[in-house]
């Protein structure tokens, strides 16, 4: 593991109860969270100690990690370094009944949180088997503001079952009266196995298509970047950090059930089964399901299906210091990309178009390299 | 010695037992032993093993001694069990005194049976009908016993009760090959002439030629004439076949056995050929050599055209043992390169395919099948068209006929309503049918070669729930009223997709594979109009909408290994694609138009 590990991820596997298009690892919360919380400390620790780790950023996601007591996140900071750590964030539900302490998590050492507000019109909510209403939404991101969050992050979905643009927009202009610092506009994700990916419930391709334009265009009119497929921020500092760490490449650990880390040169990923993660850690050991060492054509194709995904774009030299050439010809003439220097960046319409350019991309690799 | 050998093939429909027989009569005869029976000797090539036919013919020599402890040779010569290949066929047959004609006792007689039953009567065989898989709970002795009887014409006293998976009754039909067969009847003072039935080709030896002695004797130290292709080769190994090749001096008149003497390709020793010796040759050929004539015609093409070298060497490779398979170079505008090929039947084309990637490593597209029409040109001209692209331009044709087959079908009388519903969708005329058994009907018909060269056995299979068995022989060409239907991929026309279509039935037929194509080509961000037309005019249409957009928008956290994996799983899929001017098209597509249902 190198020193300059960029980011530290924590997955809390709990959520009050499941929505239902939600493929995560996530199980409803037990009434005892504490063996989880040792199981995530003792992790950390473990990867952590004697490797002088600085990171850059700490992401508490899951599942809900509001659900884990604030005591316990202030411990796992403090551990992480709260020296190094310039992005701290949590995600949260906003269900009134969470009652989660907002001012707490401030002081736990959290400076941005990532609210998952979904949709600002009670329909869709029910539809995602959200457990808050919109008001409950609104309510939060008052509190939030009120309890002196300057960065506050509030994710969307769009493309759902019977929404119109006129919806989504809506749901848009409700988001800016709050001015977020960033938005996150995911367009719904069918995931098998989940019930409405099981239904095949989505909005026509001809709407999502029109939501996700309608959601540029409304944005970045008001100020926002929009710096990769379904990301915004109110100014470059209000860039996500930590994710933007994933799609460049930067090493990081993943701490908790199913959650990935990245070396550099190798990826690793844990088990999923939470009483099997649990275990493993309480035996003394890391409770990683599998790992794989990059060949230098998997590395290519990574910056590849990333790259196109964000307005860092595709680096023509970091292809070559994996012995690889790419000559950009055939992809400029889509009109998806432009080129600067030797950087490949898609615009709006590009990013929606990123895994065809990854596709073709890859194609048109070429040179000598290991693989 | 030649009063002691019997020469004998296996006679049977698909399914019948006909491998697993003659497997058993190997390990009854001791001519295999236990650790090397393994199921199904005859059959060495891959494809054939799996899908349980046999494409090629060979041969195994067997020692055994009758109940009087008189001491027996016993020749199998194995034949092919397909309709494609009904001339190597004969020429396995026209090297035996006698057939086993199997038929399965829970199945009946099927049409294949019947066909080939009557090419061994026409070449004088001693039949001696084999009633297998008695063992079955399902057998129906007394019915089978009756249909051998009814409907194949021989006496069912004869008949031989046996299950070859069991063993039972097949000491009782050693006894009748070694009884009722008779031995070979040549001259063994007159000069050699030996028949070749098949030939394969070993990358150490060279080829290997199948032959049985008809006149003379075969010695090793002879120079040998090909007579009919009039090459003369030095002998180097001849020997009787078994398991293993069993080298010997000399072959006496009436066997069967292998030849090896520096000769290249199987297509310089065709089957039919006549072997007789450079410093006595004979006098004239055994009758019966003539070269099996291609059928169905296909394009192939590599997916990518840089491949097209290897295509060419794997070509060649497989030209060295299949003296059927005829090809010549073509040039499609949208394909590039490729091989016009000329085959026996679906089933050959299906094998050269599936070699060509299994053994060769090779990505193809295969044009669809078609079959060979005779065009009369105003000015007296007579063409034969093997290939859609090359069909004059209407106004200079005077007449265009397509050939057409006698087809028969023999299928469990509940069946008549839908087997006849097919044939005549598919233009069968001179319709008649016959009970061939109790509850069993034989339909007779003639039709267009074309409508069966795609999915007809698979329809007659489904139609039949498995029961009904096709059989087809040649027939003369009869006038066709056919256009050329061409297909238009993003207003290019891809050549390659182009059909000769009955007229009657061409809007209908560029309706169908307009669909067709529009499911088979996956969506890409232009719109793709698709366009059926005859002449320039648009007779169907479609149109494939663009795609809008091509990401996922959600990377899972840090789980990068999991779209870098689909990037991989798609990049593989493409391979599979060719690029006709802006649009991949998937290989099966190429294919797809002629999808019926």
């Amino acid at each position: 593991m190198q020193n300059s590990c960029a980011g530290l991820y924590v997955h809390a596997p709990f959520c009050v109860s499941k929505c239902s298009y939600c493929a995560f690892n996530s199980v409803v919360k037990p009434a005892d969270t504490s063996g989880m919380c040792s199981a995530l400390s003792s992790e950390l620790y473990r990867r952590t100690n004697n490797n002088h780790l600085e990171f850059q950023t700490f992401y508490a996601g899951g599942g809900t990690p509001t659900l884990l007591p604030p005591e316990f996140w202030a411990g796992l900071v403090n551990m992480a370094g709260s020296e190094s750590l310039k992005e701290v964030t949590i995600e949260t539900n906003p269900a009134s009944a969470d009652a989660v302490d907002y001012h707490a998590l401030l002081l736990a050492g959290f400076n941005r949180i990532s609210v998952g507000v979904q949709s600002f019109n009670n329909k869709y909510l029910q539809l995602l088997g959200r457990r808050h209403s919109a008001d409950e939404a609104k309510g939060s991101l008052k509190l939030i503001s009120e309890s002196g969050f300057r960065n506050i992050s509030i994710d969307l979905m769009y493309g759902l079952p019977g929404q119109t643009p006129e919806d989504h927009r809506t749901d848009v202009e409700e988001t800016l009266r709050f001015a977020p610092q960033h938005i996150s506009a995911y367009d719904l994700t069918l995931e098998p196995g989940t019930p409405m990916g099981d239904r095949g419930e989505k909005a026509s391709e001809n709407f999502c298509t029109d939501m996700y334009h309608q959601t540029d265009e409304f944005l970045t009119a008001n100020g926002y970047i929009h710096y990769e497929v379904s990301s915004y921020a109110l100014e470059e500092k209000y860039r996500s950090v930590h994710n933007s760490s994933y799609w460049n490449r930067i090493p990081y650990i993943g701490i908790g059930p199913s959650a990935h880390s990245f070396t550099g040169t190798a990826r690793s990923w844990n088990v999923n089964s939470i009483s099997q993660y649990e275990s493993a850690l309480l035996q003394g050991e890391l409770p990683v399901e599998s790992s794989e060492e990059l060949t230098d054509e998997n590395a290519a194709h990574e910056i590849l299906a990333l790259g196109f995904r964000n307005t860092n774009g595709v680096d023509l030299d970091e292809l070559a210091e994996f012995g690889f050439r790419l000559d950009p010809n055939e992809l400029l003439q889509t009109g998806l990309i432009s080129r600067t220097d030797n950087l490949l960046v898609p615009d709006a319409e590009g990013m929606l178009f990123a895994d065809f350019l990854a596709l073709k991309a890859s194609e048109l690799l070429a040179g000598s390299h290991r693989v | 010695m030649q009063k002691n050998i019997r020469n004998f093939c296996i006679i049977a429909h698909i399914d019948h037992g006909k491998s697993t027989l003659a497997d058993r009569l190997l390990q009854v005869t001791g001519s295999v032993t236990e650790r090397e029976f393994h199921n199904q000797m005859l059959d060495s090539m891959d494809i054939e093993r799996e899908r349980g036919i046999t494409i090629k013919s060979s041969a195994v020599t067997m020692y055994t001694e009758n109940s009087a402890g008189e001491k027996f040779q016993l020749n199998l010569i194995d034949t092919p069990g397909h309709v494609d290949f009904s001339y190597e066929v004969s020429r396995a047959l026209a090297s035996c005194e006698g057939a086993l004609l199997v038929v399965d006792a829970a199945q009946g007689v099927e049409a294949q049976t019947v066909a080939n039953l009557y090419k061994a009567m026409e070449q004088d065989l001693e039949i001696i009908p084999v009633v297998n898989k008695i063992d079955l709970p399902s057998a129906n002795i007394d019915e089978t016993l009756y249909e051998i009887d009814n409907e194949l014409g021989l006496d069912p006293d004869g008949a031989v009760l046996v299950s070859a998976k069991t063993g039972q009754g097949v000491d009782e039909l050693l006894e009748a090959i070694m009884e009722r067969i008779p031995p070979p009847s040549g001259d063994p003072d007159a000069p050699l002439r030996a028949r070749v039935f098949d030939s394969i080709f070993d990358p150490y030896r060279g080829v290997i030629a199948y032959f049985r002695v008809v006149d003379g004797v075969m010695r090793s130290d002879r120079e040998i004439l090909l007579m009919a292709i009039g090459n003369e080769y030095r002998i180097e190994e001849i020997g009787h076949l078994g398991i293993r090749r069993d080298k010997c001096e000399l072959l006496p008149n009436g066997d069967v056995g292998y030849l090896i003497a520096g000769i290249k390709s199987v297509s310089d020793v065709r089957s039919g050929e006549t072997i007789t010796t450079s410093e006595n040759p004979a006098q004239e050929l055994l009758d019966g050599f003539a070269q099996a004539k291609p059928v169905v015609f296909s394009s192939l093409f590599p997916i990518s055209s840089e491949d097209y070298n290897d295509l060419t060497t794997a070509m060649d490779k497989l030209k060295l043992n299949d003296a059927s398979l005829v090809f010549e170079k073509v040039n499609s505008v949208g394909l590039g390169f490729g091989f016009r090929c000329g085959f026996l039947g679906l089933l050959h084309l299906e094998v050269v395919q599936e070699r060509l990637e299994r053994e060769f490593g090779m990505s193809l597209v295969l044009t669809a099948p078609t079959v060979l029409y005779r065009v009369t040109l105003t000015n007296g001209e007579v063409k034969y068209i093997d290939n859609p692209n090359l069909y004059p331009d209407p106004s200079r044709i005077e007449l265009t006929e397509e050939p057409y087959i006698k087809a028969s079908v023999i299928m469990p009388d509940k069946y008549i309503g839908p087997v006849t519903t097919l044939l005549l969708d598919r233009r069968g005329q001179n319709y008649s049918n016959t009970y061939v058994g109790a509850r069993r009907v034989e339909i007779k018909v003639n039709m267009p070669l074309a409508e069966i060269v795609y999915d007809f056995y698979d329809r007659l299979k489904s139609v039949t729930q498995g029961y009904g068995s096709f059989d087809y022989e040649t027939a003369d060409y009869q006038p066709g009223n056919l256009a050329r239907v061409d297909i238009l991929v993003n207003h290019e026309r891809v050549d390659a997709l182009s059909m000769l279509v009955h007229r009657d039935r061409a809007a209908k037929w560029a309706k169908r594979a307009c669909e067709n194509l529009k499911e088979a080509i996956p969506r890409q961000q232009f719109k793709i109009p698709i366009q059926g037309t005859i002449g320039g005019s648009i007779i169907a249409r479609t149109t494939i909408s663009a795609l809008r957009k091509d990401v996922t928008a959600k990377c899972y956290g840090g789980d990068i290994t999991r779209k870098r994996k689909l990037l991989e799983k798609q990049k593989a899929g493409k391979k599979r694609m060719k690029m006709v001017g802006r649009v991949m098209i998937p290989q099966k597509a190429f294919l797809a138009v002629l999808k019926r249902d």
